[in-house]
């Protein structure tokens, strides 16, 4: 087990035109924490987490296990684990012989590989299908014996590619309780790869959110959530997503696009300029509030998920409809006007350049 | 009506695949039904069964020592033309070099001259190595032609084996090394099993190497040594004798391929890397 730190990693994919793929990304990862990577696709992710394996040479910068740069250490000698997106189970050998692999080509002893695998095999209940070729086994299984393979040779570091993603839905969300449990056992230093904002909030005990090879965001799932550093991490953690506003503020006063009258408001920000509010839809108020943004809309699409009803909301303050998350029971009507609230409590506001401008104390609406 | 129709086509599907059957086995027909028989000349229908031409076969020549020599020289030229495009197929398929397409289109054009093209040269090279009349020349000459054909082959099935695999493999800790013998040549068997059979074929039957690189009765591979017997007089061909050698050194081939087919097939429903 141990620690890791990325000092200034950098990764240039060399071809006919050189491409940044990783940009100066400074990171410190405890030991035994379980961290994952989400961005978009392409934002550098993969790159990230295989230049940490070794599999994918590192351009510039330092990357330390513990106190130790494992630059040019091979991934044996970095003593990382890790599961493929595709399992790359090697289809010839048994499930037994998959996760002896490692072992047998260090020489251990034909016993203490056995019950190391079977100890292994145990944890994940895979005992029963030993005997197995992977072709002989279901998805899940696969995924089983992958992670198996990785944590039969004790690694320092468990690296995760999005290993979930060719698993069906319900499968995913008992194989992502696994992999917790399991994290929870084992306590080793744990990077995962996802670009499903769900298992990164559940799984994670810190999150790093990417784009375009550079940090975005590091914090825990509910910091990342309640405290977005910027437009594109609370657009991208949340689902529905964020709604963004373009608002004028101006000596703590907010003022809104609303048609050719423009209205102000107190806010609890301490910010001059063009800016934009965010808030999230399941935090939009249909009752009257003390402390919000009243505005008035339309509704342009409703969308029944069962547990809540999403309302698309035309209104004259944004382009783009308002999303509003509400209970599932109510059934409105399309094309009817509807009156929301956005507490100021529960919004954000993102500088001209998309940073979060920080909160000031509370403060009324008059 | 329709019935009818079906019935039709059935006959004439049954009838086609038999034209089919009869042309491509009349010759192996013929070959053997006049290896049987005991005069000269050759056969449409058997008249008598006679092993006399086989016996005669292996008492007018060293043909024992013919055979041998060719399955020396198979056997030499498979091992070491599957070891070398092995390893150089993984090189071109998995390390990124300058001039890697380069390499491969070359190896291919390499394999479009005609033999005779490079007899000449190879027979100096043969002679600068102190090979001539020595069964080492034709070993090499047939790794030369066999290899980029197996490179080739084995560098296209090697592009399609999965990265992770091979990375997984890494993780593990396998060597390059390791990796083409344990993870590679399991999967890539039957691609294996295929490029050796083509390459040992070809150097079972080469002809025009083994004649003018070998001299002596006892060096001489098979096909040579089929051309090299004689009937009673200068004017006829000894039909017999031949047809018997032939069947004598084809057998091995055919008992080869029937070996190595279960495997083929084990090998390709082995695979399944993922879904
Ligand atoms: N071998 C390569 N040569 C050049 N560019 C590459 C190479 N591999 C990846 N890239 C580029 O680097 C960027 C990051 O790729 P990466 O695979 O890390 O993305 P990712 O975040 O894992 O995306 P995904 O979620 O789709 O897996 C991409 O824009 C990709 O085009
Ligand atoms: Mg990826």
């Amino acid at each position: 087990m141990s620690s890791i730190e990325f000092v200034k990693l950098e990764k240039v994919y060399k071809g006919l035109s050189d491409f940044c793929a990783v940009k100066g990304v400074d990171l410190q990862i405890n030991e035994g924490e379980f961290v994952v990577f989400v961005g978009p696709s392409g934002c550098g992710k993969s790159t990230l987490l295989r230049m940490i394996a070794g599999l994918e040479d590192i351009s510039g910068g330092e990357l330390y296990f513990g106190d130790r740069c494992v630059n040019d250490l091979s991934p044996k000698e970095r003593g990382i684990g890790m599961v493929f997106q595709s399992y790359a189970l090697y289809p010839h050998m048994s499930v037994f012989d998959n996760m002896a692999f490692g072992l047998t080509l260090e020489k251990g002893s034909r016993e203490t590989i056995k019950e190391k695998v079977e100890e292994v095999a145990r944890i994940l209940q895979i005992d029963h299908l030993l005997d197995r070729k992977p072709k002989a086994l279901s998805g899940g299984q696969r995924q089983r014996v992958a992670i198996g393979r990785a944590i039969v040779r004790q690694p320092n570091v468990f690296l995760f590619d999005e290993p979930l993603s060719n698993l069906d839905a319900s499968l995913r969300v008992q194989m992502r309780i696994e992999i917790t449990k399991l994290h929870q056992r084992l306590k080793t230093t744990s990077i995962y790869v996802t670009h499903d904002q769900v298992e990164a909030m559940t799984m994670a005990d810190k999150i790093v959110v990417l784009n375009q090879g550079r940090i975005m965001q590091v914090g825990s799932p509910l910091q990342i959530y309640n405290e977005p550093a910027n437009t594109f991490v609370a657009g991208f953690m949340g689902s529905p997503t964020m709604n963004f506003i373009d608002v004028e503020a101006k000596d703590d006063q907010l003022s809104l696009r609303n048609g050719q009258a423009s209205r102000s408001f107190p806010m609890p920000f301490h910010y001059s300029g063009q800016a934009t509010l965010g808030i999230r839809p399941e935090h939009i108020e249909l009752q009257p509030q003390a402390d919000a943004i009243p505005v008035e809309t339309r509704i342009c699409v409703v969308e029944h998920l069962g547990n809540e009803t999403l309302l698309y909301l035309t209104t004259d303050l944004c382009e783009q409809p308002l999303v509003v998350a509400v209970s599932g029971e109510t059934s409105p009507e399309i094309g009817s006007a509807l009156s929301i609230y956005l507490p100021l409590e529960r919004c954000h506001l993102f500088d001209a350049r998309g940073d979060a401008v920080r909160r000031q104390g509370k403060v009324t609406v008059s | 009506m329709k019935a009818l129709k079906r019935r039709t086509g059935q006959v004439l599907f049954a009838l086609a695949v038999l034209a089919l059957l009869i042309y491509t086995i009349f010759p192996f027909y013929i070959a053997i039904v006049t290896s049987l028989q005991g005069g000269e000349g050759s056969f449409y229908l058997p008249q008598d069964f006679d092993f006399g031409n086989y016996v005669s076969v292996f008492r007018e020549q060293p043909f024992f020592l013919n055979i041998l020599n060719s399955a020396l020289v198979s056997f030499g030229t498979v091992a070491i033309s599957l070891l070398i495009a092995v390893t150089a197929s993984y090189a071109l398929a998995r390390v990124h070099f300058r001039g890697r397409t380069t390499l491969l289109l070359t190896v291919l054009g390499v394999s479009m001259f005609p033999q005779v093209a490079v007899l000449s040269g190879m027979f100096e090279l043969v002679r600068l190595l102190g090979l001539y009349n020595n069964l080492g020349s034709l070993v090499l000459s047939y790794t030369v032609f066999s290899l980029p054909f197996s490179v080739w082959i084995l560098t296209t099935f090697m592009r399609g084996i999965p990265k992770d695999l091979e990375e997984a493999a890494i993780v593990d800790g396998a060597t390059p090394w390791q990796i083409i013998t344990r993870i590679f040549m399991p999967v890539l068997w039957p691609a294996l099993v295929t490029t050796g059979l083509l390459a040992f074929i070809g150097a079972w039957n080469e002809f025009m190497f083994a004649i003018t690189f070998i001299l002596s009765n006892e060096q001489r591979t098979v096909p040579v040594a089929i051309s090299m017997i004689s009937g009673g007089s200068q004017y006829e061909m000894p039909w017999g004798p031949i047809m018997a050698a032939s069947v004598i050194v084809t057998v091995p081939l055919i008992l080869l391929v029937l070996v190595f087919q279960r495997k083929i097939v084990e090998g390709l429903t082995a695979g399944a890397v993922k879904g």
